[in-house]
C-alpha cells in the first residue's frame, strides 16, 4: 500500500494481468480456511464429547 | 394419533425451523471454500475504463478531505478518473472542503450542489449519476460513501470484472476502519466479515448477490443505462433494489474479496439501532416488491448467469430475514414441550443447541481465518458474538447438570426442585428472552446515568440477539406504517488505513 506522501502508480496492463493470477493462486487460501474450520470444529467437538 | 401425539408433533416442528438459519448459515460457509475455484477471476482481464466517482454528501467536512485525497491516490490513470461530489445542500463547510480539494486537483473532482437538499441519499445520487450520464466520457461509475477510504489497488481490482460484458456490477469488501474502534465498532467489524468477505463469496458461486455495498458499487454505463439511469428511490435499500435490477435483467454482479475499502461504522447502540432499521426495513420493502422473484426458478433467463429465484438463495435470504420468526417458534415449541413433554424436550434443546455449538466454532473460525486484520481488533466480539449467555445455553446443553448440580455443588448449594425447572424453562427461552432484552441495551445507551450499562449488557446478551431485535423492530415499524426517513449515520473521520 502507498504511505499518504506519496502519488500512487498506474500498473501497466502485464502488471495487472499478473495481478489476477496472483488474486486466483491466492483465493485457493479459502479451502484451506475451511479445512482449519472443519478440523477445529472436529476437535472441539470430540473435547467437549469426552468432558461430558 | 392422539390430540396429545399431535400437539408433541407440532412443537417439533416448530423447534425444527429454529434450526432452518442455523442450517442455511452452515450451508452458506460451506459454499466460502468453493470460491477457491468458482471465481470470477477466470474472465477478469486488465480494464481500466474511464470512472466516474460519484460521492453523495450531506454535511461531510468532517471525512470529506480524506476520502478524496485517498481517491486522488488511487493507482489509476488519472485521465481515466473523475469525482462528482453531490453536495445535497450541505448546511456545514462540505463546499468549501470540496472546492479546496477541486482546487488542488482542477478537473479531476468537481463540486455539484443541489439547492434543496434532504430527501435522502437515492436523490442525491440520482443527481450525480444524470450528470455523469450526460456526457459520452463515462464507461464506468462508481457509487460510494463519502466516509470511506479507499485503498490504492481497490479501484482496479474492482474495474477488471467489468472486462467480462456479462458483469453489470461490482462491489468490494468494505471493512471497518475506525482509527479507535469501540465495542460495537468492532462487533460490526467483525459481522462485516461473516456478512461480505464469507456471504458474499457464497453468493459469488451460488451466482446471485443479494446486496451491493452501498459504499462500494461500481457500476458498467450499459448496466445503468439499462436499469433505467438512476436510483429507486421508492424504498430505504436502494443499493439493494439496484443489484436485484441488475440481476434480473440478465447481468451479474461480482464481489470482490481482494478490493478492499475502509468505513466508519456506528460505535454506540442507538446509532447502530438507527442505521440497522433503515436497512431491516428496506429489506422488508424489498421482499415484498420482488415477491415473483423468490423460490421461482428458472426465472426467465434473458442472458443467463442470473439466480435470484434459486432455493438455496431463497433459503439463505429468507433465513436472515424471517430470523426472529424462527427464534420465537423455537422457543414457543420448547417451552411447549417442556409442558406437555419434558423428555422430548429435552432431547429437542440438545439437538439443537448441539447443533448451534458446531456452526458456532465452525463460523466463528472461519471468520477469523478470513480476515486477519479483523481477526486481530475483533477476535474477542467473534468469540462474544451469540452473547455470553448464549455461551452459557450451549454449555447448558453439552454439559447436563453442569448449572443444575455442578456449579451449585461448588458452592455448597442445591437447587430446589422448583428451581431446575425455572432453570430449564429460562434455557429453552433464551433466544426469545435475549430477543425482548436487546432494546435494554440501547435504552441503557440513550440515559446518561446507564450508558456506562449498555457495553457489558451488549456482550452479556450478543450482538446477533441485538441485531435480530432491530429486524423485530423493523418488521413493527413496517407493519404499522411508520413514516420512512433517510437518516443519516453520523461519520466523524475516525477512520485510517
Amino acid at each position: 500500500m502507498s504511505t499518504d506522501d506519496q502519488p500512487a502508480s498506474t500498473p501497466d496492463p502485464d502488471e495487472l494481468a499478473d495481478e489476477i493470477r496472483a488474486d486466483a493462486r491466492a483465493e485457493r487460501r479459502v479451502l484451506w480456511v475451511a479445512l482449519v474450520g472443519l478440523l477445529v470444529t472436529a476437535a472441539v467437538l470430540v473435547v467437549l464429547g469426552a468432558l461430558r | 394419533m392422539s390430540g396429545h401425539d399431535a400437539l408433541v408433533v407440532a412443537l417439533v416442528v416448530l423447534v425444527l425451523l429454529g434450526a432452518v438459519p442455523v442450517l442455511a448459515g452452515i450451508l452458506q460457509y460451506a459454499l466460502v471454500p468453493v470460491h477457491a475455484w468458482r471465481n470470477h477471476l477466470r474472465d477478469a482481464a486488465p480494464y481500466l475504463p474511464r470512472v466516474v466517482v460519484v460521492v453523495p454528501a450531506w454535511n461531510e467536512g468532517a471525512v470529506l478531505a480524506a476520502s478524496l485525497e485517498r481517491l486522488m491516490r488511487l493507482e489509476y490513470p488519472p485521465d481515466r478518473l473523475r469525482v462528482l461530489v453531490v453536495d445535497d445542500a450541505s448546511t456545514d463547510d462540505t463546499p468549501d472542503v470540496v472546492l479546496a480539494k477541486a482546487a488542488e486537483h482542477p478537473g479531476r473532482i468537481v463540486h455539484l450542489r443541489r439547492a434543496h437538499g434532504g430527501q435522502g441519499k437515492a436523490h442525491t445520487l440520482n443527481h450525480g449519476i444524470a450528470h455523469a450520464l450526460a456526457d459520452d466520457w463515462m464507461q464506468a461509475l462508481l457509487i460510494m460513501d463519502a466516509d470511506v477510504i479507499y485503498r490504492p489497488d481497490s479501484l482496479r481490482r474492482m474495474t477488471r470484472h467489468l472486462a467480462d460484458e456479462r458483469v453489470g456490477a461490482v462491489t468490494a469488501f468494505i471493512r471497518e476502519g475506525s482509527g479507535r474502534p469501540g465495542s460495537v465498532a468492532r462487533f460490526i467489524g467483525y459481522e462485516y466479515v461473516t456478512a461480505q468477505a464469507a456471504a458474499r463469496r457464497a453468493q459469488n458461486v451460488l451466482g446471485a448477490m443479494a446486496c451491493l455495498a452501498g459504499g462500494a458499487q461500481l457500476h458498467s454505463r450499459a448496466n445503468l443505462e439499462a436499469i433505467g439511469g438512476r436510483i429507486d428511490t421508492s424504498t430505504l435499500a436502494e443499493d439493494t433494489y439496484t443489484t436485484f435490477l441488475t440481476q434480473l435483467d440478465g447481468r451479474r454482479v461480482v464481489f470482490e474479496p481482494a478490493a478492499v475499502v475502509l468505513a466508519e461504522e456506528p460505535d454506540s447502540v442507538r446509532a447502530l439501532w438507527k442505521q440497522r432499521v433503515r436497512w431491516a426495513r428496506g429489506n422488508v420493502q424489498i421482499t415484498g416488491t420482488f415477491e415473483h422473484v423468490w423460490f421461482r426458478r428458472p426465472w426467465p433467463v434473458r442472458r443467463g448467469g442470473q439466480r435470484l429465484g434459486s432455493w438455496t438463495f431463497g433459503v439463505i435470504w429468507f433465513s436472515v430475514y424471517l430470523l426472529p420468526v424462527a427464534i420465537v417458534a423455537a422457543s414457543i415449541g420448547l417451552v411447549g414441550l417442556h409442558l406437555v413433554a419434558q423428555t422430548t424436550a429435552l432431547v429437542a434443546f440438545r439437538s439443537l443447541w448441539w447443533l448451534a455449538v458446531a456452526a458456532y466454532v465452525f463460523i466463528t473460525t472461519v471468520t477469523l481465518l478470513l480476515d486477519g486484520e479483523t481477526a486481530r481488533r475483533s477476535w474477542f466480539q467473534g468469540l462474544t458474538f451469540p452473547g455470553l449467555l448464549a455461551l452459557v445455553v450451549m454449555s447448558a446443553a453439552w454439559f447436563p447438570g453442569l448449572w443444575e448440580d455442578t456449579v451449585p455443588g461448588l458452592l455448597g448449594l442445591r437447587m430446589s426442585d422448583a428451581g431446575r425447572d425455572a432453570w430449564q424453562l429460562a434455557l429453552y427461552a433464551w433466544p426469545l428472552l435475549a430477543m425482548l432484552l436487546a432494546p435494554l441495551v440501547r435504552a441503557c445507551d440513550g440515559v446518561r446515568a446507564l450508558r456506562v450499562l449498555s457495553v457489558p449488557l451488549l456482550y452479556v446478551i450478543g450482538f446477533g440477539p441485538v441485531l435480530c431485535a432491530i429486524t423485530l423492530d423493523a418488521y413493527v415499524k413496517q407493519w404499522r406504517g411508520a413514516v420512512a426517513v433517510w437518516d443519516k449515520t453520523e461519520k466523524t473521520g475516525r477512520v485510517v488505513g
